[in-house]
């Protein structure tokens, strides 16, 4: 792992601002990079933009001001970053949007065929990702019929499917039961990606996250320290 | 997870279920074309049979069926109803002003044995297949592909849709309302329906973000393909014969 691609950050965002509505700015100077094995948590309150900054990060929004990098490429519209969304792969916060195909089998075959591979290497792709993640015996299922927790793995299994580099992770744990959380957080840290990961669950974030920032007033800033709360037995 | 509004006459495993989706859809094809061509009832009847016949090869539940055919013929007796009136012909029964004619409702039956046999047809042979499986058959069957897309969608959103609607709906109770007769009711219907549609607005977007995201650029692959082997011959020379003999009816 010495070449010298790693000393590139992977995301390198530079005075990011955006805003839905003018005179209403959601976000104004995010600054921040992701390097390869960084696992970096994002929190921050309901509405405080972190779903957008992913958007935009996937190029699905566009800046007002800044600048996005991702390995290395500055992206300014739709052609800078078609080529690039194969390497990084965003989970949704709501998996129902994620999972369009008809049965599990499809969804998650829906990225590799689209990156061109052959039926039979999609077939292989999906059989291994779905085996990973121990989801091999959801392959026929319909995507409508499974429960939360399997679609935010299935959603997640089409994510990987594509073997990126960076996973964009956009609250992976919320709507989940205990049980499906511990297993979400087991799976994150199995995996070698460089991950941003999007929650406000601190326990969580600090089980997984190398690193965690905190979204407000439109920036990114370092975490508060937390002063000990008190425990009721 | 709610109950699905999509329902399931396709979990079976009888010897319709089997045959490949295609040669059923064409079948069905067939024979509904043939049935809308002829109006001699000996040809009409012999269909129906044939067609009762494939309801008990694909063992269909009583009640779905009966379900099936009740809404079916509750519109049939309006059919009854009025169209023996309606035409010209021999008076066979009188009732005041209007008199109902041999003609009218020998083609009222007709109709009513017609709607019967391809409500028969289309549960025994097509409501047998998988929606998602029916939407490929049709694909490959080059049925446009915007069309089929629409299917598959409604298919795979229309219980998310259906969610969020029950969802509103007891919040809306949970607050008191009761649907009644007067305006507040009318425009509380009316906000209902505007959130739903904002609500797909922005899931549709939501969508087709998360489709861009996996890189797709307008075009659907389909990564399973149909085989259609011996058996499949078999059933359709099968079906073909019985429909060509069907026809030939007296
Ligand atoms: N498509 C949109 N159009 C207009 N406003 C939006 C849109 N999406 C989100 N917003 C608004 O932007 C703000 C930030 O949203 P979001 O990024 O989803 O926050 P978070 O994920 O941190 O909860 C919210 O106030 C939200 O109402
Ligand atoms: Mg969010």
């Amino acid at each position: 792992m010495n070449d010298p691609a790693i000393q590139v950050p992977l995301i390198r965002v530079r005075n990011l601002a955006f805003r839905y509505h003018a005179g209403r700015p959601l976000l104004e100077g995010v600054l921040f990079e992701l390097r390869a094995g960084e696992r970096l948590g994002v929190s921050g309150a309901n509405g405080s933009g972190k779903s957008s900054l992913l958007q935009l990060l996937m190029g699905l929004e566009r800046p007002a001001a800044g600048t996005v990098e991702l390995f290395g490429h500055l992206c300014r519209d739709e052609v800078d970053f078609r080529p690039l969304r194969g390497r990084i792969g965003l989970l949704f916060q709501d998996a129902d949007d994620q999972l369009f195909c008809p049965t599990v089998e499809e969804d998650v075959a829906f990225g590799p065929l689209n990156q061109g591979y052959s039926h039979a290497q999609v077939r292989g792709i999906v059989a291994r990702t779905l085996a990973d993640l121990g989801l091999a015996h959801l392959a026929q299922r319909p995507t409508h019929q499974l429960s939360g927790g399997e679609k935010r793995a299935v959603a997640l299994a089409g994510v990987l499917a594509m073997q990126p580099d960076v996973l964009l992770l956009d609250e992976p744990t919320t709507c989940l039961d205990e049980d499906a959380q511990a297993r979400v957080t087991r799976l994150l840290l199995g995996l070698p990606q460089a991950m941003v990961i999007v929650s406000h669950d601190p326990h969580f974030l600090r089980c997984v996250a190398s690193r965690t920032l905190l979204l407000r007033d439109g920036a990114l800033c370092a975490m508060p320290v937390v002063r000990p709360v008190l425990r009721s037995v | 997870m709610t109950t699905s509004v999509v329902h399931p006459l396709a979990h079976g495993d009888s010897v319709i279920h089997r045959i490949d989706p295609r040669v059923r859809l064409l079948c069905v094809l067939a024979a509904s074309v043939c049935i809308a061509a002829t109006s001699r009832p000996g040809p009409l009847l012999a269909a129906c049979a044939l067609a009762a016949v494939l309801v008990l090869v694909a063992r269909i539940p009583w009640r779905p069926l009966w379900r099936r055919l009740r809404v079916l013929n509750a519109f049939m007796a309006i059919v009854l109803l009025t169209v023996p009136f309606s035409m010209q012909g021999e008076t066979i029964w009188q009732a005041g002003a209007l008199g109902a004619s041999r003609e009218g409702l020998a083609q009222a039956l007709r109709i009513i044995l017609t709607g019967n046999t391809l409500v028969l047809l289309l549960t025994s042979l097509v409501a047998t297949i998988e929606p998602t499986v029916l939407a490929h058959a049709l694909l490959h069957l080059r049925v446009p592909d915007k069309l089929v897309r629409i299917l598959m969608f409604a298919v795979r959103y229309i219980d998310v849709l259906n969610d969020s609607r029950l969802r509103m709906d007891r919040a809306m109770k949970a607050r008191g309302y009761v649907a009644r007769c007067n305006a507040h009711t009318v425009r509380t219907s009316a906000y209902l329906v505007a959130c739903l549609l904002a609500q797909s607005l922005d899931r549709a977007a939501r969508i087709e973000r998360a489709m861009r995201c996996r890189g797709w650029r307008g075009q659907f692959p389909v990564l399973n393909h149909f085989h259609a082997g011996a058996r499949d011959v078999r059933f359709a020379c099968l079906f073909a014969g019985a429909l060509a003999a069907a026809m030939v009816m007296p």
